[in-house]
């Protein structure tokens, strides 16, 4: 039976035997893909589930597809997602993802494979060569210890990849024999392998270890790159030359085209500011000025609207948003025109791609370093010891020593290697939690610049989740709100019809029922807030996570560039469940959706309720309870929409409150309540998890000592 | 011009100065619509780099604070008087920070000429 | 193992003269072509070609996968009848290359089938096209092509080569494709980097004439050069 959407199997590299499994991907199919696919498989072949520490050899780390990758699918065509145990967070790494774009799942798929399940540990390093089905594990002489842009190109030569852009097919034929046996033939390709690799960060096991793909495509939370690391796993490079089949061709061209006539604005005559989600122009999301205007944007594979950029310039390519934003801050103060603030900051996040370090907890935790230096706990002689030349923050210069060091575990880095809430911790500076210099908010993780006590369903979906959760589904508001405010526009949508849409797409929790997005100060604990929350983890869990549509596109509630503003999500003619179907030959509903979510982000808390998680660690740092968000730490306000005490929607300003413990633990119970999860311990129950259709999970969580005690 | 008229030499030397770290000012960055980067700066020089317009993001800066923050940190009631005003005319934010830029260009030029004129005596 | 390249010299062997000769006797006696008195076969020219905008690409790929699917139900880049290349780490404008069909006049692909599948399809404005029934997966029409990569594919599943027919044998398109209807690469493009057009480019062998800057207003006022 064919599988639509599918290559039909799934990869198992066994490194520490360094042989090769495949595995029917049929076995799968009603987890869906992407994380989904990941977290069953990670059931399934992680053998010791109560491991916090992603280095031990018993760690499985799972790279992911969709059905929806390699083909057309608009903004889910070319994602990836990476899971298992992480490393670096606090106190515990959990079971956790990220996720990364560019050409590398499109590839997988064309191989034949839906997934890459990476266990246990190779004796020394090596990279793993997959051309179609046939794999081979090769030393990494010669490739551990380069940097990742190095590392991926001297792979594509010693493969025999087409050398420049003007080449030839590649035959992957190794010998003629081989081209003319239908039964063998491996066919030909334009295309150069996809690389995911790691670089010195994640060689030395360091939490800002990551894995890059390609100049700039990076799956940054979690750690994945010292779990790779710690496998003595250098790359996976892949190549294919199969096709993926879909159930109804003609239905996908057509939902796609309707995406772009419809949806999207006309790029022959944009509307430059339109209020939409996956509606708008190519917009390259580098946080400087453009350095040139030499340049084009650039996207992963299916993309309807690229978020990268490739210069003329010779610096800065694919590199945009965390990577852009890290060290703008600190050459902002030191750089004298445009042209060299543009040049330094693009420069230091290349250094962070080949070093392949994640920048984002320099997010807020470069601050902290910064303000250890000038209080003078930090530096030559110091308490906190370090040789990094801080008189020269700000330059090019200090961002490479800086990177190198955190990279090798060296200065500094020596300690934040292990994460840096325990450096913190271990430098006897626990005080910067909580009077909010070191603005670590959850699992060890910095503050995305969404104050989790202003933008409500950021914080409870990171703080109820495994880390910072990076979903800008609801974020999309505060953006468009604030941007027009600031400019003192009129409002494209008012505050009243843009609650209303939205909440028309809540379904089944929330349809029709805006409240649930007023985040005003008497709503911040409420079942409506808890209700959106649900929505929210099961939305992203399914669609986002598992079917891969992309994070700065989706979900679309309301869009500009239509007449009744109705946006693309959930619709009949372009919603993410028309393009699951077209593909897959499914016949799930919008709703259908949000359950397997549910499903999904149930399997995800039995995971970390074999890990040790209890309602009483979540909780956030010291300091969102006890500091006020005042005005100014990062703009001057935060517009949401609120209602006032007599039911009339606003947009107001949000900042200037802190998070109440009792709140928050009675939005927790709540929350725990609503998912059918054990309100003492958040532990998934029997009647939840058999509801689900996850019953063995359950046995295996009773078998624990952990399965959470039915309501009474 | 209020701005540009004669300063004494210490102010001059504020207005150019950089402050001690516990000191600074909050100012970030919002870049529509993924970015929004905290910062701080310690002295006008900083400030009118951060507040430099750039087409395709805003700073983050609370005018009332950094009117206050010019008076009592920095030393200047001057500047701080034309800044409280001027956001207050001012029809947006984005044209307050717009105006508030100006005034520093204007500010620093000064300080430049009473510094410079001073070196010159000395 | 190494693997081969496949792009040969293009000199000419006697065995080769002696075998294209057949095949244009091939072509002539399909109605593709007229061979004239001095030896140059002559064909029909094509109504519609494709000029592509390589500064303006985003390299997302959707071109490749609209073409694959809208033609064999499939999403396969190696079945794309347009390729796209792009290079991370060589900078704009020489990090991507677009690699379109060009409906060439004297289209050597045509001249050397030897079974007249590779034609001018005289109903649909004189595309060249593969016609599947009669290819025998002799690949000559590949390595005849004068350009790299080659313009036509080799599809290993069926045995056969395939190239771009601006839409012609699209059933997986709602809409009529050929030079009087739509091509899917050029609707489904998200910045318009394709075009069609029924204007003959100049038949150099060089990427310019098929090349055509299709950045406008729009691309300046995003902050992108139109030069």
């Amino acid at each position: 039976m064919t599988l639509y959407g599918y290559a039909g199997r799934i990869l198992r590299l066994d490194l520490t035997a360094r042989r090769a499994l495949a595995v029917d991907t049929a076995r799968y199919r009603s987890w869906g893909g992407g994380h989904g696919l990941g977290a069953a498989l990670f059931w399934d072949f992680c053998r010791d589930k109560t491991i916090t520490d992603g280095r031990d050899p018993a760690n499985v780390c799972i790279v992911a597809t969709s059905p929806l990758n390699a083909t057309p699918v608009p903004s889910a065509g070319g994602r990836c997602e990476v899971l298992g145990v992480g490393f670096g967070m606090y106190p515990f790494s959990w079971f956790t993802r990220s996720g990364f774009g560019g050409r590398f799942s499109t590839m997988l798929k064309q191989a034949g494979f839906d997934a890459i399940v990476i266990e246990g540990r190779a004796s020394s390093p090596v990279w793993v060569d997959i051309r179609n089905r046939k794999v081979v594990f090769h030393d990494a002489d010669g490739l551990w210890g380069t940097d990742t842009w190095t590392a991926q190109q001297r792979i594509w030569r010693m493969v025999g990849a087409p050398c420049d852009v003007r080449s030839g097919w590649w035959d992957l034929n190794a010998t003629a024999e081989e081209a003319l046996d239908p039964a063998t033939d491996q066919g030909r390709t334009t295309q150069r392998p996809a690389v995911l690799c790691i670089g010195p960060a994640g060689e030395n096991q360091t939490a800002a270890g990551c894995l890059i793909h390609d100049a700039g495509n990076g799956a940054g939370q979690g750690g994945f790159g010292a779990v790779w690391g710690a496998k003595n796993l250098k790359a996976i490079s892949v190549v294919g030359t199969g096709e993926i089949p879909v159930a109804d061709p003609k239905a996908l061209l057509r939902a796609r085209q309707v995406t772009k006539d419809k949806y999207v604005t006309d790029i022959r005559q944009p509307d430059f500011a339109t209020w939409a989600h996956v509606g708008g122009l190519p917009t390259p999301l580098f946080m400087n000025p453009p350095p040139t205007d030499e340049r084009r944007p650039q996207a992963c594979q299916g993309c309807i609207n690229g978020c990268r950029a490739r210069f003329a310039v010779g610096y800065g390519n694919e590199s945009t948003c965390q990577e852009t934003a890290w060290y703008l801050p600190a050459v902002r103060r030191v750089a004298r025109s445009v042209q060299e603030l543009s040049e330094i900051n693009l420069r230091a996040a290349d250094v962070v791609q080949k070093y392949g370090h994640n920048s984002f907890l320099f997010q807020t935790g470069l601050h902290w370093l910064e303000h250890l230096h000038e209080e003078g706990l930090l530096g030559p002689g110091k308490a906190i010891a370090s040789e990094l030349p801080w008189d020269s923050y700000g330059t090019l210069e200090f961002a490479e020593k800086l990177i190198h060091a955190l990279s090798h575990r060296q200065d500094i880095g020596a300690d934040l290697a292990d994460g840096w809430v325990q450096a913190a911790i271990k430098w006897g500076r626990e005080e910067d939690l909580r009077n909010g210099h070191m603005q670590f908010s959850y699992w060890g993780m910095p503050e995305h610049g969404y104050d989790p006590r202003a933008e409500l369903e950021w914080g409870y979906g990171s703080i109820l989740g495994d880390r910072d959760i990076n979903e800008h589904c609801f974020n999309i508001i505060f953006t468009h709100v604030t941007a027009a405010f600031a400019y003192a526009k009129p409002m494209r949508i008012q505050a009243q019809q843009l609650v209303e849409l939205i909440a028309e797409k809540l379904s089944p929790y929330a349809v029709g029922r805006p409240e649930v997005l007023d985040f005003g100060d008497g709503n911040m604990y409420s079942e409506a807030v808890a209700q959106l929350v649900r929505w929210h983890r099961h939305y992203t869990r399914f669609y986002k996570q598992s079917a891969l549509f992309c994070d700065l596109k989706w979900p679309d509630f309301y869009n500009t560039n239509v007449p009744d503003l109705r946006g693309a999500t959930a619709s009949d003619d372009a919603g993410e469940q028309v393009f699951w179907n077209a593909v897959t030959g499914d016949e799930l509903t919008f709703e259908d959706g949000i359950e397997l979510g549910r499903r999904i982000w149930n399997l995800d808390n039995a995971i970390w309720t074999l890990q040790g998680r209890h309602r009483d660690m979540v909780v956030y740092a010291p300091y969102v309870y006890e500091t006020r968000y005042t005005k100014g730490e990062l703009f001057p306000f935060f517009m949401w929409p609120c209602r006032d005490s007599s039911g009339e929607w606003q947009y107001r300003d949000i900042m200037g409150r802190s998070m109440d413990r009792g709140g928050f633990e009675e939005f927790k119970t709540i929350f725990y309540r609503l998912e059918g999860w054990d309100v003492d311990s958040g532990w998934p129950t029997r009647a939840t998890l058999e509801g689900l259709g996850l019953a063995e999970v359950a046995d295996t969580l009773e078998a624990a000592g952990r399965l959470g005690k039915e309501a009474s | 011009m209020v701005l540009t008229a004669p300063m004494d030499l210490d102010t001059a030397r504020r207005v150019l100065g950089r402050l001690p770290h516990s000191q600074r000012f909050p100012v970030g960055r919002f870049v529509p619509p993924v970015g929004l980067l905290g910062s701080f700066v310690r002295g006008l020089p900083e400030l009118q780099l951060a507040l430099r317009p750039e087409d395709r993001s805003l700073p983050g800066v609370n005018m009332v604070r950094l009117a206050d923050w010019v008076e009592t940190e920095i030393g200047d009631p001057v500047l701080a008087a034309e800044v409280r005003n001027t956001a207050l005319a001012a029809p947006s934010y984005v044209e307050a920070c717009i105006a508030v830029h100006g005034l520093l260009v204007e500010r620093l030029e000064a300080a430049r000429t009473v510094v410079g004129t001073e070196a010159g005596r000395e | 193992m190494a693997a081969r390249n496949t792009d040969d010299s293009r000199g000419m062997s006697r065995r080769r003269f002696v075998a294209s000769m057949a095949a244009t006797g091939c072509a002539v006696a399909a109605g593709s072509g007229v061979l004239l008195a001095d030896g140059r076969f002559v064909i029909p020219n094509a109504e519609g070609f494709l000029v592509v905008d390589m500064k303006k690409c985003q390299a997302c790929g959707t071109c490749m996968m609209a073409c694959s699917l809208a033609h064999s139900g499939s999403s396969s880049y190696s079945k794309s009848r347009i390729q796209i290349l792009q290079d991370s780490f060589v900078d704009w404008p020489d990090d991507v290359f677009i690699a379109q069909c060009r409906q060439c006049q004297n289209a050597p692909c045509v001249e050397v089938c030897p079974t007249g599948a590779n034609h001018v399809d005289r109903e649909h404005g004189n595309v060249r096209r593969v016609n599947p029934d009669l290819c025998i997966g002799c690949k000559m029409c590949i390595q005849a092509c004068p350009f790299t990569p080659a313009r036509l594919q080799w599809d290993k599943g069926p045995r056969k080569s395939q190239k771009c027919d601006l839409c012609v044998d699209t059933p997986y398109l709602d809409e009529k494709g050929g030079p009087d209807g739509v091509q899917a690469c050029v609707r489904v493009c998200p910045v318009n980097a394709i075009a069609f057009t029924r204007v003959m480019p100049s038949q150099t062998l060089d990427d310019g004439s098929y090349s055509a800057n299709l950045r406008d207003w729009v691309w300046k006022r995003m902050g992108m050069t139109t030069e």
